[in-house]
């Protein structure tokens, strides 16, 4: 007995064996190509065909299976496995008829208009659009590299065999070991991942290493829902709540007489990394040496590596952009998307990607069928974060187009510092069912 | 009365709207509540063939708070009456999950 969807999904399936051979000799049909199979490019292709049923769409992407990088941190302590951050492309390729195509992009013909692959493919466009994320400047943190990050002291920022790593340092850590995690400089990819990572890993180690301990060096001075962390940290790891950041605190904090199981050094207490030691297992600091017994590093980062090969960053590594339709302020007729694109106010997140690909893709369909498209567009970051396994809060925020920049609404930002317990938990539920949601929305 | 007299003031206003615009406004929620504002097997719920009124009451009590939320009362008040009532409208007109 076949149900009803399988038999949709059937008939959309042979419609497309059928009808693809046709169309993919349809010289007349305009051609998108799409570099990076991640939350921007995913998107992006997925809402461009639903705005374009004509349109050739092909995503070159060098993995078979996408490993989403939010909610990575879950690994680490076994709250999840590497396996479940795998996302695969199947409805792209079944249900929204893109050309997944598996192979790394390599050289960018401008004039032409046409992407050469590594196995030697060309693909003409009239419209690129590159969304492949962040690249980790390793040697910017002098004494590390990325040979480093793969066998002693894991970055982890991009999920991988690094993640697995990282995980298990931390489990196999010697009671009353200490993990220290190196925070990045503003801007980078995720950024309450480095306060969540280390939160995560101090309830872990309530459970199975309670005499150990988790330090964040960090070169900022604040960081994105820093009250809310504090407060979490304060109320689960008996973390002591600066001065400074005490404004607007509820009630119930409690000055700790011991030291917490998670310290944050600022970078105006010394915090800020200079060197990594691989031999000694320490970090220097502007405040001193730290030694530790697992050494997490989050270096500084830049738009990823085909963007700045592509002649599509600034001096800074990131890719200026037109906000409307994210074209590259670089190249005409290439688009640049997400984490490496320069969004303004909007955070380098995987939702504000999903936001920015589906504004990009319906502005890109105009462009195709030689229409205006819509100036005023409107975007969204939703982050749910969790200071514990059931204490969550978030970051949320609406942006416009404000003289040809993205500008943050007035409007609250993040979850009231006096919000109740019950809301503390439904943050962590729903932060579990927004990531589901969104990697749907996304992919599926 | 008086209430409803608001809402459908709302409603009539929305004709300003471009259904575009509505569209990627409500592109917005569809990363929490699903394409098309269908979410299956989640704690969040879909929007997709909500009553608009209902819609819009809901948003007026998230912004107010008298309806308790997570992070709805924060992207309520960041909505104008416009948009709520031009989102109401869009995903009214969408067929619910079990209709698709």
């Amino acid at each position: 007995m076949i149900s009803r969807r399988e038999f949709l999904s059937l008939a959309a399936a042979f419609s497309a064996i059928a009808v693809l051979p046709a169309g993919s000799f349809a010289a007349n049909k305009a051609k998108v190509v799409v570099i990076g199979g991640g939350v921007g490019g995913s998107t992006f292709a997925k809402y461009l065909r639903r705005k374009a049923p004509d349109v050739d769409i092909t995503i070159i992407e060098q993995n078979p299976i996408y490993i989403r990088p939010y909610g990575s941190s879950e690994v680490l302590t076994g709250h999840i496995d590497m396996s479940d951050l795998e996302v695969n492309y199947d409805a792209l390729r079944n249900k929204y008829d893109v050309n997944v195509v598996i192979d790394r992009a390599i050289g960018l013909d401008a004039n032409r208009q046409i992407i050469k692959t590594a196995s030697g493919t060309e693909y003409a466009y009239d419209r690129l659009v590159v969304s492949p994320g962040i690249e980790l400047n390793y040697e910017k943190v002098e004494g590390y590299s990325k040979e480093l990050a793969e066998t002693k002291a894991p970055s982890g920022w991009i999920p991988g065999p690094q993640t697995s790593l990282l995980r298990d340092q931390i489990q196999n850590m010697r009671q009353g070991g200490t993990m220290l995690i190196v925070a990045p400089p503003n801007p980078y990819r995720c950024p309450p991942g480095p306060y969540e990572r280390g939160a995560l890993v101090a309830e872990w180690m309530q459970k199975h290493n309670p005499t150990g301990k988790v330090i964040i060096t960090d070169p900022k001075n604040k960081f994105t829902a820093g009250s809310n962390f504090l407060l979490g940290w304060n109320r689960l790891y008996g973390y002591n709540i600066p001065m400074e950041f005490m404004d607007g605190m509820p009630d119930d904090v409690v000055e700790h007489s011991t030291p917490g199981m998670i310290d944050w050094i600022p970078g105006k207490d010394g915090g800020t990394p200079l060197s990594f030691d691989a031999s000694n297992m320490s970090v220097e600091t502007e405040g001193g040496k730290i030694e530790a017994d697992v050494i997490n590093i989050v270096p500084p980062m830049k738009a990823g590596k085909i963007a700045q090969q592509f002649g599509l960053t600034n001096e800074l590594g990131w890719c200026p952009v037109d906000r409307v339709t994210f074209e590259s302020q670089k190249i005409a007729n290439v688009h640049v998307l997400g984490d490496a694109s320069i969004a303004d106010a909007m955070p380098k997140s995987g939702f504000a990607a999903n936001t920015q690909a589906k504004v990009a893709a319906y502005a890109i369909a105009h462009l195709l069928a030689g229409e205006t498209p819509e100036q005023n567009p409107a975007f969204e970051n939703t982050c749910y974060a969790l200071a514990g396994s059931d204490y969550g809060f978030f970051v949320s925020a609406v942006y416009e187009l404000r003289e040809g920049k993205i500008a943050k609404r007035e409007a609250p930002g993040l979850q009231d510092l006096n919000a109740t317990q019950a809301q503390r938990r439904l943050s962590a539920v729903y932060q579990q069912a927004w990531m589901k949601s969104f990697t749907e929305d996304s992919f599926a | 009365m008086k209430k409803v007299m608001i809402l459908s003031a709302l409603l009539l206003s929305t004709s300003a709207f471009a259904d575009e615009r509505a569209e990627i406004m409500a592109n917005n929620c569809t990363g929490c509540h699903g394409t098309d504002g269908v979410v299956e097997d989640s704690a969040l719920i879909s929007i997709a063939g909500l009553n608009a009124e209902i819609f819009i009451e809901t948003m007026k009590n998230f912004q107010s708070n008298e309806r308790s939320s997570t992070i709805m009362h924060n992207v309520a008040l960041a909505l104008s009456d416009e948009e709520i009532a031009a989102m109401a409208k869009y995903f009214e007109a969408l067929p619910k999950g079990e209709e698709k």
